[in-house]
């Protein structure tokens, strides 16, 4: 099977095809990663695991519609990106332990963003399933109502999209009962 | 369709940057005439950041599963490491041999013993008790899971990475292996901070971080202050009584 038609498989949502990829180069990338970057196996992995997320990202993202090269050398030239930018961020962070300034407002507008998200996230947990099943497969997987609408039994496209603009206002509500519970309020 | 439902539609198509230009206008005079509809947009940043991150998470956990299952990898050698590698071990073996036999001499002389040698004698890393391979059905892998998965694997800086993002949380268990972590990779003056905190208030690792508190300080040469907890553990009924009472016959 060629590289196109793989690909082609993961955009349909076919899970066995990325995790033939994901073992078909692991071993490789791995090896690679170690011995030309000096980063312990463990961290290989991590970045392996990275690395084929955003794969899989780009593909349905359709950022990446087609290889010109092969799955190898896209996940090199990923691994290589993050592992930089991972460096960049540890040296960052170094420098910020050894920084005496004072907070800037910056760091407080970040902490912010971060618990934002955070109770975005665990908005989601309580809205549960099925709307967060539904609400993922569009957002993240890109899935259309038609295909939503077969992988979750919903009779039709029309009845998937009121579904999901059901779960949306469920979300919003539990999200903003969240940030009253912590005091957070979005727009001052 | 209402105009609430068309407002998020329109909303989601701008984040998703497939408006058409009659919608972009749409948005921006929204944006510019409607409060409640900023306030809508920021919202739905936050709640497809938030989607998104949970779905990713869910991802990655699938591909950390499917990697436990898979043969371990060992890292690559080039001939002049391995070369070099093995000329380590051999000196280590050696240098081993030598060490047991002061070591044994020493045993019989309690007073001559460094501390550097109890240190290494009976540092231990704490077990965690996460496992991957007892875990291959169970999806609902957290953050903490993943985190101490690295801590057992012995990636004490990928662990510290981890921990150190959930330590805002005030889980005394996050607490004790960030502190056992910075242990394990060398980090002595971080993993004494951090065992202070967490015998700042009783719990479960409450005798553990008292025995790794009491091993950084023997490392550090910090004798007195090594004794003094290794004499409390040494005078109630817990797993390090009785190493605790030897140290402290070694360490006169």
């Amino acid at each position: 099977m060629n590289n196109n038609e793989v690909l082609r498989r993961i955009k349909t949502g076919d899970k066995l095809a990325l995790e033939e990829v994901y073992i078909k180069y692991r071993p490789e990338f791995i090896g690679w990663m170690t011995s030309t970057y000096k980063v312990s196996v463990g961290d290989a992995k991590d970045l392996y695991q990275q690395s084929v997320l955003i794969l899989y990202e780009n593909i349905v993202n359709g950022k990446l519609v087609e290889m010109s090269s092969n799955f190898k050398t896209y996940l090199y030239a990923v691994g290589k990106n993050k592992f930089s930018e991972l460096k960049r961020q540890s040296e960052r962070n170094t420098t910020e332990i050894n920084d005496d300034l004072p907070d800037s407002g910056n760091h407080e507008e970040e902490d912010r963003n971060i618990k934002l998200i955070q109770l975005s996230e665990k908005a989601l947990i309580i809205l549960g399933n099925p709307c967060k099943d539904l609400l993922e497969l569009y957002y993240y997987h890109k899935k259309s109502m038609n295909e939503i609408a077969e992988l979750l039994g919903y009779k039709s496209e029309g009845s998937t999209k009121n579904q999901k603009y059901k779960c949306l206002l469920r979300l919003k509500e539990i999200f903003q009962e969240e940030m009253k519970k912590n005091k957070i309020v979005l727009y001052e | 369709m209402n105009n609430e439902q068309h407002q998020l539609e329109l909303i989601e198509k701008y984040i998703s940057q497939c408006t058409t230009k009659e919608e972009t206008v749409e948005f921006e005079r929204l944006m510019s005439d409607d409060k409640s509809f900023g306030k809508s947009y920021e919202e739905m940043k936050l709640l497809v950041t938030g989607i998104e991150n949970s779905a990713r998470q869910s991802l990655w956990n699938d591909l950390k599963i499917l990697d436990a299952t898979l043969p371990e990898i060992k890292p690559k050698q080039d001939k002049a490491t391995h070369g070099k590698t093995l000329w380590i071990k051999v000196s280590f073996a050696i240098a081993a041999s030598v060490a047991g036999i002061i070591f044994v001499i020493n045993l019989l002389t309690p007073a001559g013993v460094s501390n550097g040698e109890i240190y290494n004698r009976y540092y231990q890393p704490y077990g965690s008790l996460v496992d991957a391979n007892n875990r291959s059905n169970d999806k609902s892998v957290t953050a903490k899971d993943e985190a101490l998965l690295l801590y057992t694997r012995g990636n004490y800086s990928g662990a510290i990475q981890k921990l150190s993002l959930l330590n805002k949380a005030e889980d005394v268990e996050i607490e004790f292996y960030l502190a056992s972590a910075y242990m394990g990779n060398g980090q002595l003056k971080d993993a004494e901070d951090k065992f202070k905190q967490v015998l700042t208030h009783e719990s479960l690792f409450t005798d553990q971080a008292k025995w790794y508190l009491a091993l950084c300080y023997i490392k550090t040469n910090q004798l007195d202050k090594a004794k003094l907890i290794f004499s409390e553990l040494a005078n109630y009924e817990n797993a390090y009584m009785k190493n605790a009472k030897e140290i402290l016959h070694l360490a006169k």
